[in-house]
């Protein structure tokens, strides 16, 4: 019985080794590609990796297209997206969990309606509210629709809601006001939720592409979303420094997902976002 | 000193609430109406609205013959990447269930497609479905020209759409295998009840609200699909992957048809709002809740 038990699990492991080979194969299959030469990657049968590595292609994408600079954008863009959903949802979420006012279950419902909204559907009129403010090819038109989030409101609210009011009232004895008490106690106690929603968050922006599609035109502009889909090279359709720049801007986010684990877990199922 | 104290306190928390309701009407709710208010009127070029035409666009819509090729479009994406996205990432999350040995490590892979971006892996799946080229057809022994031929280029599509929604899905059901009671799959042992037993009468009963959600949001995603056909195919071939999405996309921004564009939006937001009102309505008979 136990040795049946016992070859039962080493099978489930085996078995979940290979479907965890599949599910990546993508991935290292254009980290093999970006190491190809255009004649390798052609030969038949196809192979996942190249006999002899070279860096040629990410030469390629390194002299003769702007990833650095797509890279920079995106970078830009997803920090301060991220940092303006912080401050927003934050002082929102703390009004709704602390302060009484007129109105109050009124505007919460408000702001959470949102979530019903599908956003893309929005693009065209969203379109030409930035064209209206001439911000059309800026980094301030793109990152303007991105300041707000109804989730992260409603998830730090709810991690608010768990902390007692007695630090609040304690701080208001001690002098404290609620912008100090929100500062200086609220914020680095709520530093696990803070981290979660700021990874998904960056992970989601750094990931966005119909958005900054829409209101970039020039390529200096671009992300790296946008801007991947569109280098140009002199010889057409060339597959080994197009991987060589997916494996580039893949990096990061894996990096981050690997190291974040944790955090982008919770913030996902948490706050029930996608993409 | 007393009233300006009081005005204070009245006024704090709406600034508190300033900043996101600000940005909320701005960017949520102000287009959400001005996208009906464009649907019912002639819009020039540069977008502004010239006149008002009644029911004009939307009868256009309803007689574009390509508008319904997208919609039936996204309906047959819907219908494929759903049951395949919930099935697969259910049968990945059985396998990571228990905490083993080495568990982790095949947890992070099934994983990771969620960190992989939209443009990424439209341009990973190019390549690996190019017929000649790529390694898909190699190992599966199939002679798809998957983007190329109108009959399989919305089923690559879908392919795409599966694989970068097994990483979120994965996790959710995870965390919800996780969370059934031990206590209730050991009486259920006592019983002599057998894995499937176990899976069929307690496992998926509990974690049909999670199944439900991931359901909604899949149907939801579905419905606005576009990134990877605007990245592969851009609606060929012959607009056999044309999505709704992507129809509004070039009408607007391609043809500067503003006015029948936002007539679109407005047609998309209505069908998404009576399919998630139907599956809430399904969900109050179905999902069990603990």
């Amino acid at each position: 019985m136990r040795t049946k038990k016992h070859a039962m699990e080493i099978m489930v492991n085996v078995v979940s080794l290979i479907a965890g080979l599949l599910v990546v194969f993508p991935v290292l299959y254009s980290l093999g590609v970006s190491f190809m030469s255009a004649s390798e990657l052609s030969s038949y049968p196809p192979k996942l990796f190249p006999d002899h590595a070279i860096w040629d292609n990410y030469a390629t994408v390194f002299s003769s297209t702007p990833v650095i600079r797509f890279m920079g954008n995106s970078f830009l863009v997803a920090a301060v997206g991220t940092l303006g959903r912080l401050i927003t949802s934050s002082l929102a979420a703390y009004a709704f969990s602390y302060l009484e006012f007129r109105g109050k279950r009124f505007w919460f419902l408000f702001i959470l309606a949102t979530m019903m909204i599908p956003g893309d559907m929005l693009m065209i009129t969203n379109y030409m509210t930035i064209a209206d403010m001439g911000l059309i090819d800026s980094y301030s038109g793109i990152i303007a629709v991105m300041l707000v989030s109804a989730t992260f409101m409603f998830m730090l609210r709810q991690h608010f809601l768990t902390i007692s009011r007695d630090y609040r009232d304690a701080a208001f004895v001690d002098g404290c006001g609620d912008v100090r008490f929100y500062l200086q106690i609220l914020l680095p106690m709520s530093m696990p939720v803070l981290s979660s929603i700021t990874i998904a968050s960056f992970l989601g922006l750094w990931n966005a592409y119909l958005w900054p599609l829409l209101v970039t035109n020039s390529e200096s502009m671009r992300t790296v979303q946008v801007g991947i889909t569109m280098l140009q090279f002199p010889e057409g359709m060339v597959y080994g420094p197009i991987m060589a720049g997916v494996t580039v801007i893949l990096i990061p986010s894996i990096i981050v997902f690997l190291i974040f684990q944790k955090q982008l877990v919770f913030g996902v199922t948490s706050g029930g976002l996608k993409g | 000193m007393e009233r300006p104290l009081n005005v204070k306190r009245l006024v704090k928390p709406y600034l508190f609430l300033l900043p996101s309701v600000a940005l909320i009407f701005l960017f949520n709710y102000y287009p959400l109406f001005k996208t009906f208010f464009l649907g019912f009127m002639l819009v020039d070029v540069v977008g502004n609205p010239v006149e008002f035409i009644g029911l004009d666009n939307f009868i256009a819509v309803m007689q574009d013959e390509r508008f319904w090729t997208a919609m039936l479009n996204t309906f047959k994406f819907a219908l494929i990447t759903i049951p395949a996205t919930l099935l697969i990432s259910l049968l990945l999350s059985l396998l990571a269930e228990k905490k083993r040995r080495g568990s982790s490590i095949y947890q992070i892979m099934f994983a990771l497609p969620m960190a992989v971006s939209m443009s990424s892996a439209a341009l990973i799946f190019q390549l690996l479905m190019n017929p000649t080229l790529g390694m898909f057809n190699y190992l599966t022994g199939l002679q798809v020209n998957w983007f190329g031929d109108e009959k399989y280029a919305l089923t690559g599509i879908a392919i795409v759409a599966v694989w970068m929604g097994i990483g979120f899905s994965f996790l959710f059901l995870l965390a919800a295998l996780r969370n059934v009671p031990g206590d209730l799959l050991e009486s259920a042992e006592l019983d002599g009840g057998g894995y499937i037993q176990k899976l069929w009468h307690i496992k998926l009963p509990l974690i049909s609200p999670t199944l439900f959600f991931l359901f909604t949001t899949d149907l939801i995603g579905s419905l606005m699909v576009f990134g990877p056909v605007a990245v592969i195919t851009k609606g060929g071939p012959m607009g056999s992957t044309e999505t709704l999405i992507y129809r509004m996309f070039i009408v607007a921004f391609e043809n500067s048809k503003y006015g029948y564009g936002s007539a679109i939006a407005a047609v998309i937001f209505v069908i998404v709002m009576i399919f998630t009102f139907i599956t809430f309505a399904f969900e109050k008979k179905g999902v069990h809740y603990h």
